[in-house]
């Protein structure tokens, strides 16, 4: 029923399949270093090193203690007081009087963390379900065509569901924590992961060296394992970067909806960028540093999972 | 005074030349035909005539109007065209553009020069507005593939009335009933039915048929056909050339036919252009070719069919190497590294198109006859 | 055409089925069931079983979502936890509120990014088709309700341009016809009201558009791209027609095909959208409802709300295909 996200979905299996086919050796090396001239691939790659670099080193080179209220007494809410960039704190002071440079680099190893879950959440989850799938009707016969056709009915049905809704409806059964975002956003995701799968090995087992292994008796569930399924991981992949971004953001609108995290301790972007809103017209600031880190950040894995997929599908690849 | 005169017409997309320096000429009501391997550059010629290469950007980064952002794919079918390999495709299995190609073509558009004199008027350096008011009027094309060549979404008539309004100012049901008279005159029966339907709803051939009605619809002076029949079954082709025949026979219309099958050539043209890497190497009377190649390429392509009048053991002669196989025509025969009766006067330099009526560009060629 | 729409809405209406079906699972997986809220803590095992025999719980799981398929037919989505009305009547309350805003959002989406978008395509390489595809990259990077706050703070509280929230300005003389302001302010001749509803609608449509705008952009200059490159356009040329011919009836017609697919999918993610939209701009739409019905846990409401989003999606998803099959005779017309 989604065409359009079907279709993009298919459109990506086919183009990694018939890359494969055409040029023989491995996709990954071919389309590395495609990407090295690529300036989308560079800049992305650029900002995701960065965010990455942060995301663990943050807590080592924060130069205060990102929870510590250590100038509470000079943030004055009411008055609109928050002492400002200054030597001391390179993005000056938060509500709390908290210093909001040390909260904005430890708080990207949340943020990655956020983003890394749900999608692995996603990803394992969604592998799992198209996988079984793809298993079931290629190598279950009868029965297993009729499993195949249920598990992919359902999977259109969710994937016709707003992805915000399904996270909402999710963190609505587990009430508010960081937790519940991470599974609330990962969630969303399966539909496209498994689909997206699924096609991918479908795709494969077509191909001729499946019918070769067949052929030669190996077992069907060794095909799967070791030949089917290391083959299909391309576009599942790149789909895993551009949602990588996606939960980031996800988070953030959950975050908002005050579904995420009550405890106000331990930074994350989405919770500050959440928080901030409260303060936005008399600092700004608060919400625009949170804000800056996570649009550069989705942007970046954003670049990063577009110039992949364009240098796997010859159709974009004729329009750049 | 010919109908069509090409002289000296280069093309070059970037540093790759596509056409290298080709002049013929096209009489009124004559069959003409351009002969070559995909990648001679036969068919950028016809595109190029027709202005339908999309220009170089000039200055403010803008394709032309008249082209917009047309990607360039040339020839749809031949790999090997300079043309397709762009530099939108860096991972291209190292893309070797087929002519003079040492570098990757940078630009979008091709660099067109030479001129192109139709009935007087240089078609390229015609203003893209006043080209636009000829094409389709004066001289029109027909396309390879008929399927990709008609929109898919608006309705045959339409495609059909729209040149007629265009050009010849028909409206409504006027040009509802040319178009039907049009669709009756190339062979397609039960026309008012198919002016309602979509290509997808009607067979190749037909479908070649519809954009020969388009081509013909208002009396060009100059068709050109642009291997019309390559993608069709062989008992359709047939009937398209046939087709093709009549109406040039019955009005006069001159044909510029772009082929790579001798088969149509010795069956439907008057004169014979045999292209190599952008360059006319031999040009004659139908007869006199065939009776008398001189030309080393155009023997070998005349070589390489196969025969019914001789021994069905004698084997073909195919030429060896292909087009990507060359060298510059300003250092000697672009052929030179294929043909079997090479000499070192070859690659002495650039070889000159001599003789009038039979042309031919080889300096073996005396020995060779 | 007829089968064609029949086919669609036979599948349609399964995928809803299905989607109530997992409607049901949810609510039936929220913690704590219903009993738990409605009885004293100290109630003992006796009145919780009646009260379960009451409210239908002690049948099997099937009856009950035959009766959970009955309600949701009769528009019974039970009473807002928070408000005590029913949820049906708070939801058709609010709902010409959102449809509203996600009209408008897509009116500045559509009659921005396809021209765009088309701009993009045909001046591939310049100036503007980098600032484009980087602005629709960068458009689809920024939190929706970061992006309104900050047009809330920049335009309407510190340069006071354009009003910082609600539908009308207070005290408005208004009639009610179809619930959508600027179409009442227009129908009823009032329109100094048609007026003030479109300066409560701009801030918070840009905002919502930021992300079908950036969408659209790119998927208009794909898909122009893609068609101008094809053969059919070169034939256009080659008859010599007019570029606004070629443009129209041979580039855009084709290139359309993508581009109405994706405007539908993104009308369904629009009210998903407008949840946070709304509740930046207290603009009383289904929006803001959910957002109280989120942080608030009123789990009837938010069933509803699911429940007509769902429909609404399904709903426009029909349109598309069916309007795919009218632009496209390859789908409507048989061989």
């Amino acid at each position: 029923m989604t065409i359009a996200k079907i279709e993009k979905l298919d459109r990506l299996i086919e183009a990694t399949a018939t890359a494969r086919d055409a040029r023989g050796g491995s996709l990954w090396r071919q389309s590395i270093r495609r990407m090295r001239r690529s300036p989308m691939a560079i800049c992305g790659a650029v900002l995701v090193g960065l965010f990455v670099v942060v995301a663990v080193l943050g807590p080592f080179i924060a130069p205060h203690d990102p929870t510590a209220q250590t100038w509470g007494r000079e943030v004055f809410l009411n008055r609109n007081v928050f002492p400002g960039p200054r030597a001391e704190n390179w993005f000056g002071l938060d509500h709390l009087g908290r210093d909001m440079f040390s909260r904005m680099i430890v708080g990207a190893r949340q943020t990655l963390m956020v983003g890394v879950v749900a999608t692995l959440i996603g990803f394992v989850a969604g592998a799992v379900v198209g996988g079984v799938a793809a298993a079931a009707g290629t190598f279950g016969g009868r029965w297993g065509e009729r499993v195949e056709a249920v598990i992919m009915r359902a999977v259109d049905v969710a994937l016709a569901i707003p992805m915000l809704l399904l996270a909402l409806s999710v963190a609505a059964l587990l009430g508010p924590s960081l937790r519940t975002v991470m599974i609330a956003v990962g969630v969303a995701q399966i539909p496209i992961f498994a689909r997206l799968l699924r096609g991918s090995m479908l795709a494969q087992a077509h191909s001729d060296y499946v019918l070769a292994a067949i052929s030669l008796g190996v077992p069907k569930g060794r095909i799967v394992v070791s030949h089917i399924l290391p083959n299909s991981l391309g576009p599942v992949i790149v789909q895993a970067t551009l949602v990588l971004a996606t939960a980031i953001i996800e988070a953030a609108a959950l975050s908002y909806l005050g579904l995420g995290n009550p405890d106000p301790g331990s930074p994350e972007w989405g919770t500050m960028l959440a928080d901030a809103q409260r303060f936005l017209s008399g600092a700004p600031q608060l919400a625009i540093y949170p804000a800056v880190g996570i649009i550069v950040t989705a942007l970046g894995f954003t670049l990063l999972g577009e110039a992949m997929r364009e240098s796997l599908d010859p159709r974009l690849r004729r329009q750049e | 005074m010919a109908l069509l005169e090409v002289e000296d017409l280069r093309v070059a997309f970037g540093p790759a030349t596509a056409v290298d320096g080709v002049s013929f000429a096209v009489d009124e009501g004559k069959v003409v035909g351009l002969v070559g391997e995909s990648g001679c550059g036969k068919s950028v010629t016809s595109l190029a005539i027709m202005g339908l290469l999309p220009k170089r950007s000039r200055g403010n980064g803008r394709l032309a109007p008249d082209t917009e952002a047309r990607a360039v794919t040339v020839e749809p079918a031949g790999g090997a065209e300079a043309a397709e390999s762009s530099p939108a495709v860096p991972s291209a299995p190292a893309p070797r553009t087929a002519i003079g190609g040492e570098g990757r073509r940078r630009g979008r558009g091709a660099d067109v020069d030479g001129r192109a004199v139709f009935d007087g008027v240089d078609l390229l350096s015609l203003p893209s507005a006043a080209m636009r008011r000829r094409r389709g009027r004066d001289l029109a094309m027909v396309f390879q593939d008929p399927l990709s060549s008609l929109n898919p979404v608006v309705p045959i008539g339409r495609q059909i009335t729209e040149v007629l309004e265009r050009h010849r100012g028909l409206k409504g049901d006027k040009a509802v009933k040319e178009a039907s008279h049009l669709l009756d005159r190339v062979g397609i029966p039960d026309p008012a039915r198919r002016l309602r339907e979509y290509p997808h709803q009607l067979s190749g051939g037909m479908r070649q048929r519809v954009l020969i009605a388009i081509a013909v619809a208002c009396a060009p002076r100059l068709l050109i056909a642009d291997e019309p029949t390559t993608a069709l079954d062989v008992t359709i082709q047939a009937q398209i050339l046939e087709l093709l025949r009549d109406l040039v026979e019955s009005e006069g219309t001159a044909l510029l036919m772009i082929t790579h099958d001798l088969g149509v050539v010795a069956g439907l043209c008057d004169e014979v252009n045999v292209l190599y890497s952008g360059r006319v190497v031999e040009s004659a009377p139908v007869r006199e070719l065939f009776a008398r190649p001189t030309h080393p390429y155009t023997i070998g392509l005349l070589g390489s069919i196969p025969r019914l009048d001789l021994p069905m053991d004698e084997p073909l002669r195919p030429i060896r190497g292909s087009i990507q196989d060359v060298i510059r025509w300003r250092d000697g025969c672009a052929f030179a590294p294929r043909c079997d009766r090479v000499t070192e006067k070859c690659v002495a330099g650039e070889p000159a198109l001599v003789g009038a009526v039979h042309a031919h560009r080889c300096v073996m060629a005396e020995e060779v006859a | 055409m007829l089968r064609y729409t029949v086919k669609r809405l036979l599948q349609l209406s399964v995928a809803l089925l299905g989607l109530t079906l997992l409607l049901f699972a949810w609510f039936k997986a929220l913690p704590g069931g219903p009993e738990n809220r409605l009885l004293p803590e100290n109630a003992t095992d006796q009145q919780r079983e009646a009260l379960r025999a009451s409210l239908g719980l002690d049948e099997p799981v099937w009856v009950q979502y035959g009766e959970f398929l009955a309600r949701i037919a009769r528009f019974d989505f039970g009473s807002s936890l928070s408000s005590g009305r029913p949820v049906a009547t708070e939801l058709a309350d609010r709902l010409p509120a959102t449809i509203e805003l996600s009209l408008a959002a897509m009116i500045i989406a559509v009659g921005l990014g396809i021209p765009l978008g088309y701009l993009a395509a045909k001046r591939r390489g310049t100036w503007l088709d980098f600032a484009a595809v980087s602005g629709s990259l960068l458009g689809t990077c920024i939190p929706i309700f970061f992006l309104a706050a900050m047009l809330k703070v920049v335009f309407a509280q510190e340069l006071g341009w354009l009003p910082t929230a609600f539908r009308l300005s207070a005290g408005a003389d208004y009639t009610d016809v179809t619930g959508l302001r600027v179409l009442d302010g227009v129908i009823t001749g009032e329109f100094g009201v048609a007026w003030d509803a479109v300066r409560h609608l701009i801030l918070p449509a840009i905002a919502l558009s930021s992300i079908p705008l950036a969408v659209i952009v790119r998927i208009t200059r794909a898909s122009v791209l893609d068609v101008v490159g094809e053969d059919y356009v070169r034939t256009a040329d080659a008859k010599g027609l007019k570029p606004s011919t070629i443009r129209g009836r041979h580039v855009m017609r084709n290139a359309m095909l993508p581009i109405a697919t994706i405007i539908g999918l993104l009308l369904g993610s629009l009210f998903a959208g407008a949840v946070l939209t709304e509740s930046v701009f207290s603009f009383g739409g289904i929006g803001s409802f959910v957002y109280q019905a989120t942080t608030e846990r009123d789990y009837p409401a938010l069933m509803g709300f699911i429940l007509v989003i769902a429909v609404f999606y399904v709903v426009i998803n029909l349109i598309v295909d069916l309007s795919y099959g009218l632009l496209d005779p390859r789908v409507r017309v048989r061989k």
